[in-house]
């Protein structure tokens, strides 16, 4: 397929000289870095945070390295590198996360520099995913595509890389910063479970203002976020952001990490009093220095390539036909579609959680068949999604059923989006050096139990999120059913959390009872899954079937003798 | 400052240590990179003040999972040497001052099973330290005597 602009990577940013040489520059000091590691000049203690900030973490079984895929863009030539790295100094496979970026789990820190050294060759790093730091921003994975955006949410969130990448005031904030962009009025980025949330809309001059949530986040207390302000205007964006950061880094708790994030400061200050320290420190702000002037913006915008979409006339029809013909396609493109904003064209999600399996886990031919799929049907971009997808963003109608005979022959072909078997897990304690109890088997268990498509779709839109830790890295709290793993005594056990959701019916999934032992565990939410099909009324999703009857009804079923 | 600061010439690597707010944000270093990506949890620390234990670390290098054997550190749990728990202490003691301490990070006991027949860590985040990750069989150590 061709582009409008050849030399611009399609949906995100194209690095210039200055973006190269940082990064170049990057690698050499941390291959210094890591030569007087093993030199033995450089203690653990004083080595640890330096390679932390190159997304170089000690997990169980060795070292763990969190590549950033910036607001889950990247390009066929990127996915085929990190094949290449899988391969090479990983165990052939690699792990997408729920924060839109990869993870490999037996990297060795002597390979690290090189590693980084080949990302830098196709303008990728691990900066900002891991430390104290504004972490790496995530989006909306249709960003650029969907048919009910109003503002693509890219292009401010390459100006927030930009701005926030070894932003020297916000290094060392008293905790990690997560901040989360989308241009439609549904929420498919969380905004109000991160430190801040960004909804931007076109403003009465066409110019772009956002909807500012701030103190939301999971983990040990989990808190929706609040409305910090409305249309806040995009010359503003930069410095009033800075003004949000720069109070909390002045009042953040340092004393205790559990207390540190965001959220805690705007819950013990209230919202009208955090507010009031923000505009306070906004107005004093020089903001002609902070303006992010609409050239600026465009100049970004600029960097970006814009795909030619061009479909015959005939490409919708081409598509009813296809589905007619074949009952399997046509269940996938009901489960795995999304509305594109061209009429020819559709974005398609690749399940990354086949049945049975473990989600997010693409082994590195997987990998470089995406790759060939991006560049055969959609431009070359790919996109990973804060489910642990991927999605290929703009197919042509007339080409979607290609695209799904080469995804089925690769086993990528799972129709389960949105349903039982798209569950979001975090590693766990068969990875995570921090973990309580395993996620993924649990996983395993439960999308094997209810691999069969016509359960699934007749069970309907059901989010189940797994986390091993109150970290919370699963979102648990977030999941229509939220299963956390705790530890009692050496031995794994999992509390149940339902009613929760990160979309625009936001909301905290409530504790249901007494956590159960691993071994009952899924067999507990399949009487949980069982009664809600006996009680739902027609047409009710799991979560409205909860919402209206309450937790009771459903205890019974989790705890009934086995 | 310039609204894109990472665009600026005073950036990058090198111009980031000159930055002025970036000298007095180094004496909050300490501080702040307390909470830093926590990894080794004191929780898998603890032990039982009866029963037996063997000492962990990862190694440097490569960051893999080792286990103190008689002559230095070892990849398979089968070779490592068994304590009780009441000389562990001063075991990890000996192991952190030891001349090779600084080939390995994250010095620690590890309580055992006292009815598994062969050496068995108690707790399930143990076991599969030793034995690899349980969803992924083919990833196991292997236990050959490889000693180093
Ligand atoms: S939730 Fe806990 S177990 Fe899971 S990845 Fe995060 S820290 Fe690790």
């Amino acid at each position: 397929m061709s582009t409008d602009t050849a030399t611009l990577p399609v949906g995100r940013y194209a690095y210039d000289e200055v973006d190269r040489t940082f990064l170049s520059q990057r690698v050499a000091q941390f291959r210094e870095q890591v030569g007087r590691r093993v030199a033995g000049e450089l203690t653990e203690d004083e080595f640890k945070p330096l390679r932390l900030m190159n997304g170089l973490y000690l997990q169980l079984h060795a070292y763990m390295l969190r590549v950033a895929v910036p607001y889950g863009m990247m390009g066929s030539d990127q996915m085929r590198e990190l094949a290449h790295i899988a391969r090479t100094y990983d165990r052939d496979y690699g792990h997408f996360t729920t924060r839109q970026n990869i993870q490999f789990n037996w990297i060795r820190l002597e390979d690290t520099p090189d590693i980084l050294e080949r990302l830098a060759g196709v303008n990728m790093h691990a900066i900002q995913t891991s430390g104290n730091c504004i972490r790496n921003v995530t989006c909306d994975e249709f960003a650029g595509a969907a048919a009910d955006e109003l503002l693509d949410p890219r292009i401010h969130a390459e100006i927030l890389r930009q701005w926030s990448t070894l932003h020297p005031e916000f290094s060392f904030l008293p905790r990690k910063f997560k901040i989360a962009i989308s241009g439609s009025p549904h929420d498919r980025v969380a905004a109000r479970f991160h430190d801040i949330g960004l909804v931007a809309h076109p403003g009465p001059d066409g110019r772009a203002v956002f909807d500012v949530f701030v103190g939301g986040g999971l983990g040990r207390t989990p808190i929706i976020g609040v409305k910090l302000r409305d249309n806040l205007p995009e010359e503003d964006l930069l410095a009033y952001l800075e003004a949000v950061v720069r109070v909390y880094n002045a009042y953040g708790r340092r004393d205790n990490m559990y207390k540190a994030r965001i959220k805690i400061l705007v819950q013990a200050l209230g919202v009208d009093q955090f507010r009031e320290k923000v505009d306070a420190e906004f107005a004093q702000m020089n903001r002609a220095d902070y303006r992010l002037d609409p050239a600026i913006v465009e100049g970004i915008r600029a960097r970006f390539g814009i795909p030619a979409l061009d479909a015959p006339a005939n490409a919708a029809d081409r598509l009813d036909s296809d589905r007619k013909a074949d009952a399997r396609f046509d269940r996938w493109v009901r489960t795995n579609t999304h509305a594109h904003r061209h009429e020819g064209f559709i974005s398609a999600v690749v399940s990354i959680k086949p049945d049975g399996g473990i989600p997010g886990d693409v082994t590195a031919d997987q990998m470089d068949l995406i790759a060939a799929l991006a560049d055969d049907f959609s431009f070359g971009e790919i996109r990973v999604t804060h489910m642990q997808n991927v999605v290929l963003g703009h197919v042509r109608k007339d080409q979607l059923r290609d695209l799904w005979l080469r995804l089925e022959g690769a086993g990528l072909g799972t129709p389960n989006i949105g349903l039982v078997g798209d569950i979001i897990a975090c590693p766990g304690l068969d990875y995570c050096a921090l973990a309580n109890a395993r996620s993924i088997p649990i996983a395993q268990k439960l999308s094997a139990r209810f691999a069969n498509p016509e359960l699934q779709e007749n069970i309907g839109t059901l989010r189940i999120n797994i986390s091993g830790c109150i970290n919370a890295c699963g979102h648990h709290h977030a999941g229509h059913i939220g299963i956390l793993g705790v530890d009692k005594r050496g031995e794994e056990f999992f509390q149940l959390t339902l009613g929760g959701s990160a979309e625009n019916d936001v909301a905290i999934g409530q504790i249901i009872g007494p956590a159960l032992p691993e071994d009952e565990t899924v067999d507990a939410i399949a009487r949980l899954i069982d009664t809600y099909l006996v009680l739902r009324n027609e047409g009710e999703a799991f979560i409205d079937t909860y919402r209206r009857l309450g937790a009771a009804s459903f205890k019974d079923a989790v705890y009934a003798p086995a | 400052m310039p609204v894109l600061q990472y665009r600026s010439e005073k950036n990058g690597c090198a111009g980031l240590a000159r930055a002025p707010i970036y000298s007095s944000l180094r004496q909050l270093h300490a501080r702040c990179l307390k909470g830093i990506g926590s990894e080794v949890d004191v929780r898998n620390n603890r032990r039982d003040m009866t029963g037996a234990s063997v000492i962990t670390a990862n190694r440097l290098l490569d960051g893999r999972i080792v286990w103190l054997a008689p002559q230095g550190w070892s990849e398979a749990i089968g070779q490592a040497r068994v304590f009780d728990n009441a000389a562990v202490e001063d075991a990890i003691k000996q192991a952190k001052a030891a001349a090779d301490a600084n080939t390995v990070v994250g010095i620690y006991g590890v309580q055992l099973d006292p009815d598994a027949t062969q050496i068995t860590p108690l707790t399930v985040r143990e076991r599969i330290r030793a034995f690899g990750p349980t969803v992924h069989p083919d990833f196991a150590p292997v236990e050959t005597p490889h000693v180093h």
